[in-house]
């Protein structure tokens, strides 16, 4: 029998699993939440109507998926083990959780991992101040608790940023201003990648409808912001600081959120040694994948979802549902009757690629903070500013591994999660290199944290 | 309903089913969380989905709990982590 496990229940992770649950294969999905939906659906299940309302239409289209795929795993269709965390992956197909202070592992002939995205750090001067947090906290606290966070200013760039501003609105806390990085000039020259079809027109269409809906909230919108910085008010406010139009302006609030676009959650793929390339036009690193999603150098590793490539979550479905169809494939069974053909999903899927070239562009993140000021905290966890780093670079660190020898960035809690891309960047720009040929962080488990106890209370059979 | 609380610092926070304890801590307008361990620097949640590692709390008596991922139940007792001073003097 064939077994697969599923790392990860939002969007992707679910298409897969229900598209696999119509086969004789083994299906298990290993979540890290309480519950399905990942982060973009998180509590979808237990939102009222009004909440719904609030989230929006695209939040509100993940309950069709959570339902169904709920009523799956009831009949035992799927297994699915929440509140787990998974702390390794072997290349041989072994996953190694935690859950309740026990720990488990169990041996799949596929994974697919679906783990998602991160925000792309903004390393700004006081970005470590409490009440500095990134836009898509503020929309997780709107989903967890329907805390809408009161006083805020949101800095940054991209489609997320107006949509968190938007729900903000609807919950009755309006932003105090949008400090956006975007200039009109990366606007015209996001238009050439601009194709007109239905979805990316729908797309536009939603977009213009949000930005219309703030103009009549009254938000004050700044563009072209550049040189953000950020100190603690002696009230327990911020003062913002940034420039626009060559006036250097502030803004005091109690918080500020930040988000220049979400890039794929490496930790994993890193950890299991698949190569990785470099996207120029999203500034990250991404796994090496084929175009059905499977991991290059392996046979059993795929890929589905943000955490392969940004391109939202409608087109994480679409992965989902090709990884699936691709697992099938590969383990010599038929798909099922009225199936999307895998060609016509990767035609679907590029259409999502398209845009994303588009918003890429339009949003790209700003080297004034890619590249940080000197006293700029850039490995929050370890406290080790920019300085520091540049100092290790020009002593003789070639690359992120012998930064982190020489400083300690990279080896804390988070285990250069919001480091990672800072420091690969800031040593390419210090050695005139391209990012690519700087490498990132060699990352290895345990990748999340597991005490000893958990470790000893471990159970081998589920 | 009964009120839904548990404490931080000494402090009554209330909170409804299904929220993170960082959810009803920033519900109640409560920023700062801990203390870095290296710089002592105030530090509260950030990412809130479990990667930045900045939401540290003691949570009954464990250290290292990210709140922002830890459901908050009746009668929990949270405290704020605070730099390693506070371990050398216990073991004065």
């Amino acid at each position: 029998m064939t077994s697969v496990a599923i790392l990860g229940a939002g969007p992707a992770g679910m298409k897969a699993a229900l598209t696999l649950s119509k086969s004789d294969i083994s299906v298990t999905i290993i979540d890290e939440q309480p519950h399905l939906g990942g982060q973009i659906y998180r509590n979808i299940e237990t939102q009222s109507d009004t909440q719904l309302k609030k989230m929006g239409a695209d939040f509100a289209a993940g309950r069709a998926l959570t339902s169904e795929l709920n009523t799956v795993i009831q009949s035992n269709r799927v297994r699915y083990i929440s509140s787990a965390i998974v702390w390794s992956v072997t290349p041989e197909g072994a996953v190694h959780w935690k859950s309740d202070g026990r720990s488990f592992s169990e041996t799949f002939d596929h994974l697919i991992i679906a783990t998602g995205a991160l925000e792309r750090p903004v390393p700004v001067p006081g970005w470590t101040l409490p009440g500095v947090l990134t836009a898509g906290a503020a929309q997780i606290l709107m989903k967890n608790g329907g805390v809408a966070l009161k006083d805020t200013v949101l800095i940054g760039s991209g489609p997320l940023l107006y949509l968190v501003a938007k729900q903000l609105c609807d919950y009755g806390s309006p932003p105090k201003a949008l400090l956006e990085t975007q200039s009109f000039e990366d606007l015209t020259k996001g238009i050439v990648h601009f194709r007109p079809t239905r979805t990316a027109l729908s797309y536009v269409f939603k977009g213009l409808c949000m930005l219309s809906a703030l103009r009549k909230s009254g938000i004050k919108r700044y563009c072209a912001v550049e040189e953000v910085s950020i100190e603690a008010t002696d009230t327990d406010n911020l003062k913002i600081n940034f420039t626009t139009g060559g006036k250097k302006q502030a803004i005091t609030a109690a918080y500020a959120l930040q988000h220049a676009g979400v890039v794929p959650n490496t930790q994993i793929t890193r950890s299991l040694d698949i190569e990785h390339k470099w996207n120029k036009l999203n500034h990250c690193f991404e796994a090496n994948i084929d175009s059905n999603g499977l991991a290059s150098g392996t046979d059993k590793i795929w890929l589905a979802g943000d955490g392969a490539t940004i391109l939202g979550a409608d087109a994480a479905k679409i992965s989902g549902e090709l990884v699936a169809l691709a697992i099938l494939k590969a383990t010599g069974r038929s798909t099922p009757p009225n199936t999307t053909s895998i060609e016509a999903l990767i035609a679907k899927r590029d259409t999502y690629a398209q845009i994303r070239r588009f918003l890429d562009t339009c949003y790209r993140p700003k080297d004034w903070f890619l590249t940080p000021t000197a006293d700029t905290v850039v490995c929050r966890c370890e406290e080790v500013s920019a300085q520091e780093v540049i100092n290790a670079t020009k002593a003789g660190a070639q690359g992120p591994n012998q930064a982190k020898a020489f400083t300690r960035c990279g080896m804390g809690n988070c285990q250069g999660r919001y480091c990672g891309l800072t420091v690969s960047n800031l040593m390419a720009k210090v050695q005139r290199k391209p990012v690519e040929s700087i490498g990132y962080y060699r990352i290895r488990s345990p990748i999340k944290p597991i005490t000893l106890g958990e470790l000893a209370d471990y159970h081998s059979d589920q | 309903m009964d009120d839904l609380t548990f404490s931080f610092n000494g402090r009554d926070i209330p909170f409804s089913d299904g929220m993170t304890v960082a959810t009803a801590l920033l519900q109640a307008n409560i920023k700062t969380f801990r203390e870095t361990q290296v710089l002592e620097k105030p530090r509260g949640a950030f990412c809130m989905m479990g990667a930045c590692f900045d939401c540290l709390v003691i949570i009954d008596s464990k250290p290292n709990q990210q709140a922002c991922q830890v459901i908050a139940a009746l009668g929990m007792e949270v405290k704020s982590q605070t730099s390693r001073t506070e371990i050398l003097e216990n073991l004065k």
